[in-house]
């Protein structure tokens, strides 16, 4: 399948930003760590917002995008309906102790903006869930899209935390390895089941043309993230940090430009070794 | 009739015998030509399986026409956001232009490489199974113009049209692609006689 590049940078942008928006509100809750979150949700909403735009890019006919609310069936529907929402809801979390302040009500107005950041992503994964290509036939999809959120939002509150000068909670370092792993792990896994989804479609992502994104991600997404996230963790350091988020959102995107390359449409009659496969 | 009975719905399809089908391209050709399909963008398509196996007592070779196989349940109709893409009565799938907007997640969807991107106008095309002729009662382009007489469209769920007398007589021949994805295609092939061992064997056909 051909990369679709602003996909490739809206999906990924949606992770870190809305996975960032949840971790902070999660760790603000169950820590009492004091991450401001409105400058968490107009973060989120800078990455919500460059996604979005970078989508706009892959329609062909874009002046038509209120089409995209007709059919609540589709996931790409859903999310559509809810972006404004979430859009809204995290508008109102940023400007919330700037602006205005709705003091005990901000609990309810960030659950809400969770809410519907957790079902955005959930959205976006499960509309990459499809019969057609073997390699996105399976629920690791909607896993997948949810630990890359977690990891990359765990890593972009730990860099958070450093930046404003507090210490990372125990959670949150508990949080970010064990999404890291998991992540990594889920990952490695789809590569595995990605060999041996039939229909004459196998895909093994060491060997050419899925090489380079796989190579790239395991740079990026395993070792670079990792290192980063060690640094952060021992030495406190906001570099560190950094460093961490920028590998794990190159990780996001390596990982998704071979997540498109490997999704082959199962060909008619795979017994042949005629390729019907046209890649589109 | 009855009073309380309703008639049956129509269900246009196609069958495509496989045994016949040579290869000409004619089909491609004429359904280029009936509704001016535009360069890079194809609707119908002629594919050569094989050849494979040895000569003489095991050599495996067919053609495999390709189009839109009209499902029951069309995976592009349940992910298109805008609703461009839809079912008519007759069970015929088409793509409204005026609100397709290019998302191209049918493309992806279709397990059948059915629909291609038209560059010049930024929407999605396919098969429509040239609908405005079946319910003139003409067969479309592709199966009139075919020289081997192989494709056979019309109403699947009246037992007197031509392709269900086709479909009946050819029982033991029936196929269609990837049923375990749950589409139920309107396209349906009747399997080569001879030159397709490969394929019945998969199949579990002898």
């Amino acid at each position: 399948m051909q990369i679709h590049w602003p996909l490739v940078i809206s999906t990924t942008c949606q992770r870190v930003g809305l996975g960032m928006y949840l971790c902070a509100l999660l760790i603000n809750w169950t820590s009492g760590t004091a991450l401001p979150m409105n400058v968490v949700s107009l973060a989120a909403i800078v990455f919500l917002g460059i996604g979005g735009v970078a989508s706009v890019f892959h329609l062909q006919s874009p002046s038509r995008f209120f089409n995209a609310f007709s059919n609540l069936g589709s996931h790409l529907t859903q999310e559509a309906l809810i972006t404004p929402f979430l859009g809204i809801a995290l508008l109102a979390c940023g400007l919330n102790g700037f602006l205005f302040d709705i003091g005990a009500a901000s609990f309810a107005l960030e659950a809400a903006a969770g809410a519907l950041a957790l079902a955005f992503l959930v959205c976006t994964g499960l509309a990459y869930q499809m019969r057609s290509r073997p390699a996105w036939n399976t629920k690791f999809i909607i896993v997948l899209f949810l630990l890359t959120a977690a990891e990359a939002g765990s890593v972009a509150t730990m860099a958070a935390c450093l930046g404003l000068g507090i210490a990372i909670p125990d959670t949150l370092a508990a949080t970010t390895i064990t999404c890291f792993v998991l992540c990594a792990l889920t990952q490695i896994a789809y590569t595995r089941r990605m060999r041996s989804v039939g229909y004459g479609v196998n895909v093994h992502a060491a060997e050419r043309p899925y090489r380079t994104p796989y190579i790239a991600w395991i740079a990026s997404g395993i070792v670079g993230t990792g290192a980063g996230i060690s640094l952060a963790l021992l030495l406190s350091s906001f570099e560190g940090a950094a460093f961490a988020l920028a590998a794990s959102a190159l990780g996001i995107a390596s990982w998704t430009v071979l997540f498109f390359k490997g999704a082959l449409k199962a060909k008619m009659l795979p017994m042949y070794p005629v390729d019907l496969n046209l890649d589109i | 009739m009855a009073s309380d009975e309703k008639p049956s719905e129509k269900r246009y399809g196609m069958v495509i015998d496989l045994d016949k089908c040579s290869g000409c391209q004619a089909c491609a050709v004429a359904c280029k030509m009936e509704n001016d399909v535009d360069l890079g963008v194809f609707r119908s398509r002629v594919y050569r399986m094989g050849p494979i196996g040895e000569f003489p007592d095991n050599l495996e070779m067919f053609y495999f026409p390709t189009m839109c196989m009209q499902c029951e349940h069309p995976s592009c109709i349940e992910v298109c956001p805008t609703k461009a893409t839809y079912r008519t009565e007759d069970g015929v799938v088409l793509v409204s232009a005026n609100r397709c907007f290019g998302c191209q997640y049918c493309i992806w969807a279709c397990p059948y490489e059915a629909r291609t991107l038209n560059p010049n106008t930024k929407t999605v095309e396919k098969c429509t199974l040239c609908i405005h002729k079946l319910r003139r009662g003409e067969q479309p382009p592709c199966a009139y113009t075919c020289t081997t007489g192989c494709r056979v469209a019309g109403d699947m769920n009246d037992p007197a049209s031509e392709i269900s007398k086709v479909l009946a007589a050819n029982e033991d021949r029936q196929y269609r692609i990837h049923p375990e994805f749950g589409n139920n295609p309107s396209v349906v092939y009747l399997i080569p006689r001879k030159g397709a061992e490969t394929l019945c064997r998969s199949i579990g056909r002898s």
